[in-house]
């Protein structure tokens, strides 16, 4: 008998599990909320079970019902997938209670991990260099906490957050207040605090992305840059990097190294750092299979998700022994896809596709849950999908990948296409000056300037159509006057 | 016929022959310049897809309440558009009233009512936040546009809504 997978997931996510552990031998069933019924996941997965309700409570994050459910599939495994509850403690803990296995870190390194500071002090306790971080913050008059050397822009953060929720900029100390103090009303914020550090806007962000087996053994894939974010979620991210040097990426997987075996890792992840004038800042971990996880797959020709279940099944990792970090052969850019539209300052845009293409060759990727009728929840993420190109020069990979941008045609929905494009345009971004602060220092969407002759094709074509809804608009007008009274007697009359 | 737009802030002068469908091509005039226009696709009388000079172009007019054009997405990017003039006859736009003047506030997307921060016959002041509407992820803070009293809310905690509900009512 086939072993059995829970996935409580959606989205594109959830098509890669689905996906890989299919290929793996296993039968995968999918757990979606009511909204979701109609979506790509569900027709794939071999079996699909509906939450009672799209709220998020009481479907994606309900941990009970997930696992009685699982409990009554007799299943083996769940994989939590990306976001929701992937990077929850109690829910890993729930699991090995439950005697399920759980795809992913044990609970007790996703405690560690899932709290900021206790895993920065972690750190900083076996000599890693950590960015500077403020105390816990519960209450807004905790302020003046704030260490007197630290100069404004400065982050929020929430302790427990992920994917970039409830991060933010502050400018002053006027504004911090306002800020902390609303952001302490809520709940979850005010029961496990917030805390700050300095808005780096020059630096980069620099992802190391690694796996590491029962035995110990890790591979490193090459490190990504994903520096260029839009509200703190990631835009544009490529590797290798052009911004470290190789004395600092030495440091990097070194001290990477240090701190997973530190904390006993197993399993698949990013550690995150900011490299600041070629001096890296370890800031925090993301314990899950990430959207990013692709390139670390096309430096390897390999699927990671499998390789992360074969871990947490108790294997060990193929061709490794002790740390083997891979070499890049190729540099990969890959582009997150929403559903929001740039004319709009960004606004989430739902609805219906009515009409999708794309033109994928070997070196161009587009995982998205999009098809012609598919539908776009307004509940979700508006991510929805991932483009990814790789060339073995990085200016050869800009160009391939502004001619399959050109060639994804979605309607129906809005789309952050103009913008992606509009990136691949600028040009501090193919000297490759891609820093934290990029798109307000570097290239401003909103200031942007529209070529003179696009804007003259906009006129043709709005004036065209115009005219044929004018014309119809006064035909319908001679219709009705025809059928006034007396209409054909004055036309008589008047010949 | 001749019409008269303004499209990103600069005015286009355009002609068109009078009997022209576009089913065929058909040339146009803008500012002197010649385009060939014709259409290559359409859904239940709005138009989709255009060819202009043997390329094609997707498009999507955004109207107003009584179907004039505010503006246009070609390609996916938006141009902002305005009616002057068709043939001699001007074209006045009534600027509508904001709705935030009048102290009605509605939602401009679809989500879900996070957090209420006021009661009914709260005094407040204006820019203070007065809910969280969260959609698609993203926590939208909703101000208030003025400063005075919540006369009415049409929201709790915890609702769904659709776009253009009302959220909330100051006088």
């Amino acid at each position: 008998m086939k072993k059995k997978v829970v996935i409580p997931n959606r989205g594109v996510i959830a098509l890669d599990i689905i996906d890989s552990l299919k290929g793996v031998g296993l039968e995968t069933i999918l757990l979606h909320s009511p909204d979701d019924a109609g979506t790509l996941p569900v027709k794939i997965a071999d079996r699909s079970f509906k939450f009672y309700s799209s709220r998020i409570e009481d479907s994606y994050n309900d941990m009970e019902f997930i696992i009685e459910k699982t409990i009554e599939l007799n299943a083996d495994y769940i994989h939590p997938g990306y976001g929701f509850l992937a990077e929850n403690p109690d829910f890993a803990e729930l699991c090995e209670e439950s005697y399920i296995k759980f795809i992913g870190p044990e609970s007790k390194v996703l405690k560690i991990v899932r709290d900021k500071i206790l895993l920065r002090d972690t750190a900083e306790k076996i000599g890693i260099r950590i960015l500077p971080h403020s105390g816990i913050i519960k209450t807004p008059l905790d302020i003046d906490n704030i260490p007197t050397h630290f100069k404004y822009p400065l982050v929020i953060k929430p302790l427990y957050g992920s994917g970039g929720k409830g991060i933010r900029v502050v400018e002053n100390k006027r504004e911090a207040t306002e800020r902390l103090s609303l952001m302490l009303k809520g709940e979850a914020y005010q029961k496990h605090g917030v805390f700050i550090e300095e808005y780096m806007g020059q630096s980069h962000h620099i992802e190391i992305p690694f796996i590491r087996d029962a035995n110990g053994n890790i591979l490193f894939p090459p490190e990504i840059e994903s520096s260029i974010q839009r509200r703190f979620q990631k835009v544009f991210q490529e590797s290798p990097s052009v911004n470290i040097s190789q004395g600092t990426r030495e440091s990097l997987y070194r001290n990477t190294q240090k701190l997973i075996e530190k904390i006993d890792y197993h399993g698949l992840g990013c550690a995150e750092f900011i490299v600041d004038k070629d001096i890296p800042y370890f800031f925090e971990i993301n314990p899950t299979f990430q959207i990013n996880t692709l390139i670390p797959e096309i430096h390897l020709a390999s699927n990671f998700l499998k390789k992360q279940f074969a871990i947490h099944n108790g294997e060990i990792l193929h061709n490794v022994d002790g740390v083997r970090i891979i070499q890049p052969k190729h540099h990969v850019l890959l582009f997150s896809l929403m559903a929001e539209n740039p004319a709009q300052h960004f606004q989430p845009s739902s609805g219906t596709v009515c009409e999708f293409y794309n033109y994928s060759t070997i070196r161009n990727i587009f995982k998205t849950d999009l098809y012609t009728g598919a539908k776009v929840s307004p509940l979700y993420d508006p991510y929805v999908g991932k483009i990814l190109t790789f060339s073995s020069r990085r200016d050869h990979s800009i160009n391939s990948m502004k001619n399959f941008l050109n060639n994804i045609i979605i309607k129906g929905i809005k789309t952050n296409l103009t913008f992606l494009r509009y990136l691949l345009e600028c040009e501090p971004l193919s000297r490759g000056e891609t820093v934290i602060d990029f798109l307000n220092l570097k290239c401003d969407f909103a200031k942007r300037k529209k070529n003179e002759e696009d804007i003259l094709t906009a006129t043709a074509l709005l004036s065209a159509a115009f005219h044929i809804e004018n014309r119809k608009k006064n035909f319908k007008a001679q219709l009705e006057k025809m059928k006034q009274p007396g209409f054909f007697k004055r036309l008589f009359n008047r010949m | 016929m001749k019409y008269k737009f303004q499209v990103e802030n600069k005015n286009y002068d355009i002609e068109i022959t009078n009997t022209a469908t576009f089913y065929s091509e058909t040339s146009l005039k803008v500012n002197a310049n010649d385009f060939k226009v014709c259409i290559e696709n359409q859904d239940e009388n709005e138009i989709t897809s255009f060819r202009l000079n043997d390329k094609l172009f997707h498009v999507e007019i955004q109207k107003d309440n009584d179907g004039y054009p505010i503006g246009i997405y070609v390609n996916g990017e938006y141009y902002k558009a305005s009616l002057l003039k068709i043939d001699n006859l001007f074209y006045f736009k009534e600027k509508p009233l904001k709705a935030a003047r009048a102290g009605f506030v509605k939602s401009f997307i679809p989500g879900n009512i996070k957090k209420i921060f006021y009661r009914v016959n709260d005094k407040v002041d204006e820019g203070e936040i007065i809910l969280i509407h969260e959609a698609m992820k993203m926590e939208n803070e909703i101000r208030a546009p003025r400063s005075g009293i919540i006369k009415s809310l049409g929201v709790k905690e915890g609702d769904n809504i659709l776009a253009n509900h009302l959220l909330f009512e100051i006088e």
